[in-house]
């Protein structure tokens, strides 16, 4: 119990929980759209997409800083997408393949550019690999507070365009008939997904962004009907996972701060796929059940 | 053999084993499962492991193969309680795995000679170091035999099988009225899937075994209709690939792998860009051909429906066509004077008047369209 | 028909994916106050020409004018009220039957503004017409096919349109709900609207409307039920006997 006090009132626990709650907040909102536009895997594609990125923006300007960084990350991210798009527009390739293909390919551009600034003679390349697996305890207070701006911005214009996005999600076509433009709408939702994949990968590294995407908003799906109740329950599971991932992390040795919260936010999605009322998997097998059982009271033959 | 000489060696090899059954990926619409199964395996490995305790140990490619097998079927077992789509399946299942894999491996860093560094990224320039050694003698590197074996084994199940395959992944209703059955073809290529992850990732790393496994199949497939050939050009392209990448890759120093997953994407964005039959340039050349011969068509068949009209002088004047088409005046100028020079019109007083050589010409387009 | 006012127009229409044109060359008047079928066999072009009207596909020519309303840019939007098939939206979507309904409104409020309780009671009044209103708060995925249907009937009759343009409302409907629709419509054309309905039942054309659109990639013809819809128009819609065989089944 002590050393748990002693963990919670740590500057730098507190530093990174906080980042890793954010974390989840931001990632949990943005998710569910794009899980309910059905684009879960683009976030897998955009967060490896960015690691040429990273690297291109260290290469061009010397610096280290994250939020120079992070703008290269968000570059590269955003060309990727747009080459996957027009891959699919002007050709026979399916959305999937482009997808791996492409994400596969930025990921290798990544990779040569790393071990190109590794020759460097004056460059300390050991900064850049944490966008990789993505190192949470190197998250400084200045960090979290670019996070919780970006955050604050985010969700301010997911508030301000609820009701477009809300619209857009559910049927594009009958959005573009009464005045609202899909064309716009798409390109904002996209910008702000990929703003949260970019934000996050600091924290659990590119393999692992896709996850924090799709989990919450997958879990949260699950117990609400209501989509303002799924963003916000969506928000709540991606915080609950990035606070506890952090806190089982500090308190075990050698234990990785990224997999731990993809970890916690995994075992909330698959307990709400099987214990969610009136959705779960337990709910329907008792349905069926209990149909089968007054089928035969009500005299239908045994099945 | 040199090192050099080993390397482009194992390059070429690890590439085309991954391309063929890559085929089938792109094919079957499964390229993000590849995505999937090649961070999964990781676990299985792992697990292995754990188990055996010897990194050499033939258990770990079993336990890998296992693990892709288990991935996919607990992708598609989420997938089918219809609660999420296929695509957050897969989004679900495979961070969670690999979380899974890393917690281990940095927990048990001490004792699994395992690095997650090598596992995800590979470093082929270190494949040489590891030698296979038969009764005494050194006879080349390790990583030539297993991806040999790899290859071989890709080949001859592919051939074996080609037909069930062909039909399985363009019609798998057909197949399973044949008595194929599409669940175990299904399976039996994902393990094949798997097993080349495993043999590949090695040399490679995890993530760009999915360039290897998608970069070639999808160019082929921009240039070919025909599974034979799609094989057989991804074959070409991936080895071309593993070829070129080394090169530049000890040109300038940098990542073999990285590179040659580089070179799978440019060879891609060459033949997108200027293949003559579906590349981009070909593509928008001819959009560009077709919309001006169709605004050529549109405006003769408009002029043709309204000449003996009440309104001809309305709808067919040049001044006042533009208005009635919705065109903007530079089309419709670039339009009429392409079809004046053809002869298909002329202007009379202002008017557009279709020849007899354009109202036969609408004639045929109708006959073309509706048959009558 | 000159004589009669034109609740749209559309003038030299052509319309094409690529280089296969799906709508050639269209003229067509459809008149204000009618409940307008639009028949034609698969692939003919219906949907691509509902789509057009609404302004959902930008034509290769030609263009669609609405008469009756005042083309105020944006203004219009508001005029029109547009049921896709129902088959186009994931249903498993999270919201409930009043959350769709209420969509109808947003063209109305406009961007950024949020519907209030007065979007709210519109909304389950509108419910109380098409027989809803219990399943008000009901998830969209809980429902019949025929109950989607009459969720989207009142999210386009909340719009308060002068057009309706139904794409397939009968598909996989029930024949109660199939009654119920037919009734709406005429109630909303003797409000004097006009109700413009892709359709693909022959049988039931000359009973549910009074105005006929067919089209085979051209408009074959266009007039009043009992002018237009009979047996060389249809074989010239269908090509021959086919129409028989639609009928049979």
């Amino acid at each position: 119990m002590e050393t748990l006090i002693l963990l919670l009132t740590d500057y730098t626990f507190q530093t990174v929980a906080m980042g890793s709650a954010l974390l989840g907040i931001i990632s949990g909102v943005l998710g569910s759209f794009a899980v309910l536009r059905r684009q879960s895997l683009l976030g897998d594609g955009v967060s490896h997409a960015a690691l040429p990125g990273v690297v291109i923006a260290f290469l061009l300007t010397g610096s280290k800083d994250t939020e120079i960084l992070l703008l290269g990350a968000l570059l590269t991210g955003l060309s990727a997408t747009l080459i996957i798009m027009s891959i699919v527009r002007y050709s026979r390739i399916k959305f999937d393949s482009a997808l791996a293909l492409i994400m596969s390919v930025f990921f290798g551009l990544g990779l040569v550019l790393l071990t190109y600034t590794q020759r460097m003679p004056n460059a300390h390349q050991a900064g850049l690999k944490r966008f990789i697996y993505g190192q949470a305890s190197t998250l400084l207070q200045r960090d979290v507070v670019m996070m919780a701006v970006c955050g604050i911005v985010l969700l301010t214009v997911v508030v301000l365009f609820w009701k477009e996005f809300k619209l857009y999600s559910f049927n594009p076509e009958f959005a573009e008939t009464i005045g609202f433009s899909g064309k716009i709408l798409n390109i904002i939702l996209s910008l702000l997904v990929v703003l949260a994949i970019i934000i996050g990968l600091q924290t659990v590294g590119v393999v692992l962004m896709s996850a924090m995407l799709i989990a919450p908003a997958v879990a949260a799906r699950q117990w609400s009907n209501r989509l303002w109740l799924m963003v916000v329950l969506a928000a709540v599971f991606g915080a609950v996972s990035g606070v506890v991932g952090t806190l089982f992390s500090s308190a075990f040795v050698k234990l990785p701060t990224g997999p731990v919260i993809v970890v916690c936010i995994t075992t909330i999605t698959i307990f709400s796929l099987l214990f969610a009322p009136n959705r779960g998997i337990l709910h329907r097998i008792y349905l069926r059940r209990k149909n089968r059982v007054q089928f035969k009271l009500n005299g239908g033959a045994n099945l | 053999m040199n090192a050099d000489f080993e390397i482009q060696l194992i390059a070429v090899l690890v590439s085309v084993a991954c391309a063929l059954p890559g085929v089938f990926l792109v094919l079957r619409k499964m390229s993000m499962m590849s995505d999937s199964i090649t961070h999964t395996i990781l676990l299985g490995i792992v697990l292995a492991f754990f188990m055996t305790h010897d990194l050499n140990s033939p258990y770990l490619i079993i336990g890998a193969a296992l693990m892709g097998v288990i991935t996919v079927w607990l992708t598609e077992t989420l997938t089918k309680t219809r609660l999420l789509s296929e695509d957050s399946a897969i989004g679900v299942v495979f961070p969670l795995l690999f979380s899974i894999a890393i917690i281990l491996i940095t927990r048990y860093a001490g004792s699994v000679h395992l690095d997650t560094d090598s596992v995800l990224l590979g470093e082929l320039a270190f494949a040489p170091f590891d030698r296979m050694i038969l009764f005494g003698r050194d006879i080349g590197a390790k990583a030539i035999y297993t991806s040999g074996i790899l290859l071989v084994l890709n080949i001859t199940l592919i051939s074996i099988f080609f037909k069930e395959l062909k039909i399985a992944s363009f019609d798998p209703l057909l197949a399973a009225v044949l008595g194929f059955s599409p669940v175990i073809l299904h399976y039996g290529l994902m393990t094949l899937v798997s097993l080349t992850a495993v043999g590949a990732f090695e040399a490679v790393g995890s993530v760009l075994v999915v360039a290897f496994m998608i970069g070639p199949p999808v160019t082929a497939y921009l240039l070919t209709d025909s599974l034979k050939t799609m094989l057989f050009l991804s074959a070409i392209f991936g080895a071309l690939s593993g070829i070129l990448g080394y090169h530049i890759a000890y040109l300038l120093d940098v990542s073999i792998a990285g590179s040659m997953a580089v070179m799978t994407g440019i060879i891609f964005a060459m033949i997108f860009i200027f293949s003559s039959k579906r590349g981009l340039i070909g593509v928008l050349i001819r959009k560009n051909r077709n919309r001006k011969e169709y605004a050529q068509t549109t405006l003769l068949l408009h002029v043709c429906n309204h000449q003996n009209g009440p309104n001809a002088r309305e709808e067919n004047g040049i001044n006042s066509i533009a208005e009635h088409l919705h065109w903007e005046q530079n089309k419709l100028e670039k339009t009429i004077y392409y079809l004046l020079r053809s002869e298909n019109i002329r202007l009379e007083n202002g008017l557009i008047v279709a020849t007899p050589l354009g109202i036969k010409k609408v004639e045929n387009e109708k006959i073309k369209l509706f048959g009558n | 028909m000159a004589e009669e006012t034109c609740a749209l127009e559309i003038h030299d229409l052509t319309v094409a994916y690529g280089t296969k044109p799906v709508l050639w060359d269209i003229d067509l008047c459809i008149p204000k106050g009618k409940l307008v079928a639009i028949i034609g066999p698969n692939g003919a072009g219906k949907t691509t020409l509902i789509k057009s009207m609404v302004g959902l596909i930008k034509p290769v020519s030609g263009g669609v004018h609405f008469q009756i309303i005042e083309v105020k840019k944006g203004k219009f939007r508001n005029k029109i009220a547009y049921v896709p098939q129902s088959g186009s939206v994931d249903w498993d979507f999270p919201a409930t039957v009043l959350d769709v309904v209420m969509m109808g409104r947003y063209g109305h409020l406009g961007w950024f503004k949020t519907p209030g309780r007065n979007e709210k009671n519109m909304a389950l009044e509108t419910l109380d017409k098409v027989g809803m209103r219990e399943y008000a708060n009901r998830q969209i995925s809980q429902l019949s096919g025929g109950q989607q249907q009459r969720v989207f009937l009142a999210r386009a009759l909340i719009q308060d349109a002068e057009i309706y343009f139904m794409d397939e409302p009968f598909k996989g409907v029930d024949a109660q709900t199939e009654k119920s629709i037919v009734e709406l419509l005429k109630n909303l054309k003797t409000e004097g609207k006009t109700v413009i309905v892709v359709h693909h039942d022959l049988q039931t054309v000359t009973s549910y409307f009074d105005w006929a659109i067919l089209i085979n990639l051209r408009i074959i013809a266009n007039g009043s039920v009992e002018e237009v819809f009979n047996e060389q128009n249809l074989n010239l819609t269908y090509g021959n006997r086919e129409h028989l065989k639609q009928e049979a089944n």
